[in-house]
């Protein structure tokens, strides 16, 4: 026991300072947050506009790209899109977003339990 | 009295483990380390940073743990592509922004991932410090990452079983680094096959060495679900974005790295 004490403990704390590079690292955050980000968000507008819950996003070409998603956009967006490389883009003044937890987006909310 | 204090141990490394995993990787135990303004902002700001440069697609981090925490070589604890996209919100308005495709651990089950696409206010929204490493793929990159992740290959490059300390050179764990990686190189060498992409990543990109001591490993690997070791032959080492910069840098596939911070 006496020499398992300090072998559990330093494991303990080399655990506990390691994991959180890649445990935390990719782990979804938004699902509630992102629930009140919508409400709270929209109350400081001023600062960066209000938050829209995006419900679709499709990409938008970069040069020399056809296929079938050109029509999906519309076509504004898509000619801006398509200017040559390097060309500065505009963004929304709105702050998007999913407004769902990772398990909404995925299964969808019928799915919850 | 050897066998209580070696329960009590237990019980404290078992709390401990598991109080630092419900920190960090629970969505239902979300830390907001800051305003849902203040991430709001930070979040256009990286918008328009880009958006200024003409970045149709880029690479974009987040530091999602202190920073004195993340063990050496390790500077941001996640990856993503950011696309630019119409995006159109739920009243119906089309609007310009990007959005950003990941590979997350799923909620509850750490050691499984999921693609969930999300917008740049939901990836900062729990990150530790509103700071993002950017690179800006060369166009030629840039359009191919883009046909890429609008094909099936995408879907086909993701391995949901997810390992934090991944060996990017093999295929039995994935975490969103490695994953990016593979995008990378399914995109370049114009390939949906899983081995010859691994095939080129060991011949040409360097990983990060994860320098964690034995013990340390062998206890994470017994209680923490998602930090296997045994897709590793000795030295453990995993695709950070860090090392993906170097790695693009160094093949000239990137146009330009940056670092964007918020604004006090």
């Amino acid at each position: 026991m006496n020499g398992m004490k300090p072998l559990l403990t330093a494991a303990l704390i080399s655990t506990v300072s390691i994991s959180p590079a890649m445990a935390g690292g990719s782990a979804t955050h938004f699902s509630k947050a992102t629930n009140h980000s919508v409400q709270a968000v929209g109350h400081s507008a001023a600062m960066s506009g209000k938050a829209v819950a995006g419900s679709i996003a499709i990409p938008l070409a970069v040069v020399g790209t056809v296929g079938t998603i050109s029509g999906k956009a519309s076509n504004d967006l898509w000619e801006i899109a398509n200017q040559p490389a390097g060309t500065p883009l505009p963004i929304a003044k709105e702050t998007f977003t999913t407004g769902q937890s990772p398990k909404d987006a995925l299964f969808g909310r019928r799915k919850r339990r | 009295m050897k066998a209580s204090r070696l329960k009590v141990i237990a019980i404290c490394f078992v709390l401990a483990v598991t109080t630092d995993a419900s920190a960090n990787s629970s969505a239902a135990g979300v830390q907001s380390y800051h305003s849902r303004a203040k991430v709001s902002a930070f979040a256009k700001k990286v918008e328009r940073t880009l958006a200024k440069r003409g970045a149709r697609v880029f690479l974009i981090s987040r530091i999602g743990r202190p920073r004195s925490k993340l063990p050496k070589g390790i500077n941001y604890t996640h990856t993503g592509i950011a696309v630019y996209s119409q995006i159109t919100a739920k009243n119906g308005k089309k609007s310009p922004g990007y959005a950003i495709y990941n590979s997350y651990q799923r909620d509850g089950q750490p050691n499984v991932s999921d693609l969930v696409v999300d917008f740049p206010a939901d990836f900062f929204i729990g990150a530790h410090a509103l700071e993002t490493g950017i690179i800006i793929p060369e166009p030629e990159l840039q359009e191919k990452l883009f046909k890429l992740i609008n094909s099936d290959t995408y879907n086909k490059l993701h391995n949901p079983r997810y390992s934090a300390l991944a060996n990017p050179f093999n295929s039995k764990f994935q975490n969103c680094t490695e994953f990016v990686l593979d995008v990378i190189n399914a995109a370049i060498y114009k390939t949906n096959k899983v081995d010859k992409i691994k095939a080129y990543s060991k011949a040409y990109f360097k990983p990060q060495k994860v320098r964690v001591g034995p013990v340390t490993l062998l206890f994470g690997s017994l209680f923490k679900p998602d930090i296997a070791v045994s897709d590793h032959d000795g030295q453990i080492t995993t695709a950070t974005f860090t090392t993906i910069a170097k790695y693009m840098e160094k093949y000239d596939l990137a146009q330009e790295r940056l670092t964007i911070v918020a604004d006090n």
